[in-house]
């Protein structure tokens, strides 16, 4: 009978995992480190600071939920339990929809395992334009191997489903290159559901690797708490005040949590720290904190095809096109990858346009539909400032990202480059995601090429999603330019340091996880070093598997 | 670029009309609402909303609801629920606003001036909904448009992630084995 880490983690008694949704009165907590979350960049942080010796506790909104008991497969219980705002958190004029996980291992229990170093090109650009000299490709890919050595990240050798063949396909056709995705998996047995937690474990997220480790290690974590304010004390961070959520995670339950600490870590996502951040009043002379928050801007193509492709079952993906960002410079026209999404029922029927007879004769032909996504690289052109995260009037945060002329033109390029990659794989019908493109969509390259040149492109006509939110307190060595330094330390108070995607100066250029681990496991070394006088040695394996 | 608190605002001159409204039309009194079998399902929806919603659900879920009588009124009272629970499920301030959004649509003036149907929700008909959808879909206030977008995405997400939904789309579901993977 195979075992699940958590439940036997929890079963042993040796693990100190609260839940607040059950507190019936105030609780007072005390740490060498507060880790505010538990995604990619808290989970790492609490392995490696744990190791040091150091007393971690973890925050998390979310809860705690696990392969054997609670990921049953369905989109229905899956959104609620695993995302912010149910799946459909959304920019403030609502026209970008962004999925971010909001559970213990944030959205790493719910990505698509996608695993990219840091590009040369991006890291070039943070060197040149936000003085990180100590980020160059040769200081970092220590650190990203052993991110992949920890979270078990390797080549794909399965074939891969047809969803992402026919990208492969198309892509040979059209002759732009091509490349498999790396993934973090351990014994996957190739379902096709890791957006709604990985049900065997087999997913090497936060949930089943750093954060049992920690926990091991005497780390505690308070699940079911939102996190209000950071405490100071002069010009220092001492820990931060919190709510206990109920056990949905949508309303206080009145009962307060406050951790005192030496060392306060945020690691919330790039909409939530930046939140936590302002909720604080942090001291913030140049304005920084919030501001160029990146999307990786998604626009969506798709085609249905003359045979079956059934996009629901196999590594969701498998195969990339970077093409157009090797071959566009990266302050030139803004360049995208061309990747694929896994096809559920809900996403896909939410996703596509339309409504009554005719929506219904696309659903009807779900089991053929194909879909490519190109994300796109904002933050590297003057044309592409991101947005901005503010506080709507209960204190929740607010992502507001208006879509640029530039970044307008770039969705366009890349229509026209999905819909002729679908056409050249043999697609039927391709219909870019797009209000004004007719439910049967385009039935040759040459009509769509006409019509995708004349699409009205406007918020809430062109449908847009993301599933990458990075930036909102980026890295400088000035502190005019950003929020931290490049060590994650806060510019502005002692004690206080930012360890997730929200230090990212622009956006990847690439699925961010892997450049969330590398970074972050380099900067909780440095931390864990400077804290206990002794240099960590991470990955250690951790004994209990 | 409409906000959240122009949506406010067409909120509070929706109030300021229906004030106008009943002045002019006498007392007050809702359309009929949606009879369902087991009110106290609903979290979140009152009677009106749940009638705007039934309403709207029945075109824009037109061809996937079962073409059978008794079956069609379950399939909708499910979509309905679905809707209501989806709605519960999302945090304070956004349901506040798809809240205002469905006082909006129920509101007799509001559903007739801001919607543009003239009828009940209750008896108005396919094509009246559907233009109304349509006319929304396509406005030129981003507005409008986010609310259609909001209905859309709720109707049907509230439909497909029910697995009786599934009938008819190739989708078996997600893989039986993995109910025995921890026990075996």
């Amino acid at each position: 009978m195979p075992k699940d880490v958590i439940a036997e983690g929890l079963a042993s008694g040796k693990w100190d995992v609260r839940d607040a949704a059950q507190f019936m009165q105030d609780q007072m907590l005390e740490a060498d480190v507060l880790i505010v979350g538990t995604g990619a960049g808290g989970g790492v942080a609490a392995e490696i600071l744990s190791q040091a010796g150091l007393k971690v506790v973890m925050l998390e909104e979310g809860g705690l939920n696990f392969a054997s008991r609670d990921f049953k497969l369905k989109e229905a219980d899956a959104y609620p339990q695993l995302y912010q705002e149910s799946a459909g958190r959304q920019t403030k004029d609502k026209a970008i929809t962004i999925l971010q996980g909001r559970a213990v291992g944030g959205s790493t229990t719910v990505n698509w395992t996608s695993s990219f170093r840091t590009p040369p090109t991006t890291l070039q650009h943070w060197q040149q334009h936000y003085g990180l000299a100590d980020m160059t490709v040769a200081a970092m890919a220590p650190w990203f191997g052993k991110a992949e050595q920890r979270l078990n990240v390797i080549d794909w050798q399965v074939e891969s489903n047809m969803n992402n063949r026919v990208l492969a396909q198309g892509a040979d056709r059209i002759g732009i290159h091509w490349s498999k995705i790396r993934r973090n998996v351990n014994g996957c047995l190739n379902l096709g559901y890791c957006g709604m937690g990985c049900p065997v474990n087999a997913k090497q997220s936060m949930l089943v690797t750093t954060i049992p480790s920690a926990l091991q290690q005497g780390a505690t974590l308070l699940t079911h708490v939102r996190a209000e304010r950071v405490l100071l004390e002069g010009e220092r961070a001492v820990g931060v005040a919190g709510v206990a959520m109920d056990s949905g995670g949508l309303y206080p339950n009145g009962v307060r949590i406050t951790v005192k600490a030496k060392t306060v870590l945020l690691a919330g996502g790039a909409i939530n720290t930046p939140a936590l951040m302002l909720r604080s009043e942090l001291p913030d002379p140049y304005a920084r904190i919030g501001k160029r928050t990146f999307l990786h801007p998604v626009n969506i193509s798709g085609a249905i095809m003359p045979f079956k492709v059934e996009g629901w079952q196999g590594a969701p993906q498998s195969i990339y096109s970077d093409h157009f960002l090797d071959t566009l410079p990266v302050d030139g026209p803004i360049g995208y990858k061309l990747e694929v999404p896994p096809l559920h029922p809900v996403l896909t029927a939410i996703t596509m346009s339309g409504f009554g007879e005719k929506h219904r004769s696309l659903m009807a032909r779900f089991d053929r539909l194909q879909v490519i996504l190109a994300l796109l690289r904002d933050g590297f052109h003057e044309g592409s400032q991101g947005g901005t995260v503010g506080l709507k009037s209960d204190g929740t945060p607010q992502l507001d990202y208006p879509i640029s002329d530039y970044v307008w033109s770039g969705l366009r390029h890349a229509y026209l480059t999905m819909a002729e990659l679908q056409f050249a794989a043999g697609a039927n019908r391709v219909m870019p995601i797009h209000e004004d493109v007719s439910a049967e969509g385009y039935a040759s390259w040459a009509e769509a090429r006409a019509g995708i040149q004349s699409l009205p492109l406007e918020a809430l006509r062109a449908k847009i999603v993301s599933a990458h939110v990075m930036g909102g307190a980026g890295m400088s060595t000035q502190p005019q330019d950003g929020v931290v330094n490049s060590e994650g330390r806060f510019h502005q108070l002692d004690g206080l340091y930012v360890m997730d995607g929200s230090v990212f100066p622009t956006s990847i250029g690439a699925n961010p996880q892997l450049s969330i681990y590398g970074l972050v496991a380099r900067n909780a070394s440095l931390l864990a070093a400077s804290l206990t006088g002794k240099q960590p040695d991470w990955p250690l394996m951790p004994k209990m598997q | 670029m409409l906000t959240r608190r122009q949506l406010l605002k067409t909120g509070v001159a929706g109030a300021a009309v229906l004030g106008i409204s009943r002045l002019l039309y006498g007392p007050w009194r809702p359309d009929a609402p949606y009879e369902v079998p087991k009110p106290h399902q609903f979290k979140v929806l009152d009677a009106q909303s749940r009638t705007a919603l039934a309403a709207i659900a029945r075109v824009m879920l037109k061809g996937a609801l079962p073409r059978d009588e008794a079956e069609f009124e379950t399939a909708l009272h499910a979509a309905v629920l679905g809707c209501d629970t989806a709605i519960a499920g999302l945090p304070g301030a956004v349901q506040d606003e798809v809240k205002e959004l469905l006082t909006l649509l129920s509101g007799r003036f509001t559903r007739r001036w801001v919607a543009g149907v003239s009828s009940a929700w209750s008896e108005a008909s396919e094509a009246e909904i559907a233009h109304f959808l349509s006319r929304w879909r396509f406005s030129s206030f981003l507005l409008l448009r986010s609310g259609y977008q909001a209905l859309h995405q709720i109707v049907f997400a509230a439909w497909y992630g029910n697995p009786q939904a599934w009938v008819g789309i190739g989708y078996e579901g997600p893989p039986e084995f993995v109910k025995g993977y921890w026990h075996a």
